[in-house]
């Protein structure tokens, strides 16, 4: 099958779901609109021959990061109706519109200027070379999201933790 | 028409579909997931990069930003649910506090 083809269909499902996140109105909606972009992204990815990043993508992110967006979703109350307006909505679509076709001159400006994005069939790295980076070139950002992710939870927990109401002969 | 170059019109996409959910959406949980969609099209960015320079440190790089955007989602849902916590209000425009 022509390899544009399969591309388009796996692009055409990342941009829908990501529209689906966008404009459905109710959080679970739009949390399983996450859940079908996540994954339409880890098609495309191994179409990209990035096997390590899809099946990462699989596990991380629609695994952790989208259940744990579900989760907060069902602690969420009830009720409540977000009031968008079709003005919000020209507003973003505008800004919106504006990153694109920003995007899009950078990219036309540097096409026609002779630079190509040249296509490379064949196998992808192998797991040994998307890591070895992680231990030489990139050992620092790789180090600093131990402590990144620490601070995460202190944040969230400390965040949690200064609203409860401190409890009749407890520690806390 | 390489399928390249229709990735990197899609991730395009994928951004700008980001930006106008942050500008657009009210729930602070929305407003998160939006961020969540621009930080995947970098991830797709790199990934091309990536195999378009036959050079495994595009995905390497592709990793560490899918643990930010992990870390991000923590941080911003503790946030969200603080903002909930007291009043189910909807808007976070309106919040001034978390701070019950």
């Amino acid at each position: 099958m022509d390899p544009v083809f399969t591309v388009a269909v796996g692009c055409a499902l990342v941009v829908i779901s990501a529209l689906a996140v966008v404009l459905l109105r109710k959080p679970v909606h739009t949390a399983l609109g996450l859940l079908a972009h996540s994954l339409s992204m880890a098609a495309l990815y191994l179409m990209l021959d990035a096997q390590l990043m899809a099946m990462a993508q699989v596990l991380i992110y629609s695994g952790a990061i989208v259940v744990l967006f579900l989760i907060v979703v069902t602690l969420l109350p009830s009720g409540g109706q977000e009031q968008l307006g079709a003005g919000r909505l020209a507003t973003a679509v505008i800004a919106g519109g504006a990153v694109f076709v920003v995007f899009m001159a950078v990219l036309s400006s540097h096409l026609q200027a002779g630079v190509s994005i040249p296509s490379i069939f064949g196998v992808g790295p192998s797991v040994k070379e998307v890591g070895a980076p992680l231990f030489s070139s990139l050992l620092l950002p790789f180090e600093l999201t131990a402590p990144l992710l620490l601070a995460s939870i202190v944040t969230a927990i400390a965040l949690w933790r200064r609203q409860e109401k401190p409890r009749a002969g407890g520690l806390g | 028409m390489t399928p390249e170059l229709v990735v990197v019109i899609a991730a395009f996409a994928v951004f700008a579909c980001g930006a106008i959910g942050v500008i657009y959406r009210k729930n602070p949980i929305a407003v998160l997931m939006s961020v969540e969609l621009m930080i995947n099209a970098s991830i797709l960015v790199l990934i091309l990069g990536s195999r378009v320079h036959g050079n495994a440190e595009g995905q390497s790089a592709g990793l560490l930003v899918l643990v930010l955007g992990a870390a991000e989602a923590v941080v911003g849902l503790a946030l969200a649910l603080a903002l909930f916590r007291n009043e189910a209000k909807v808007d976070v425009d309106d919040a001034r506090e978390i701070v019950g």
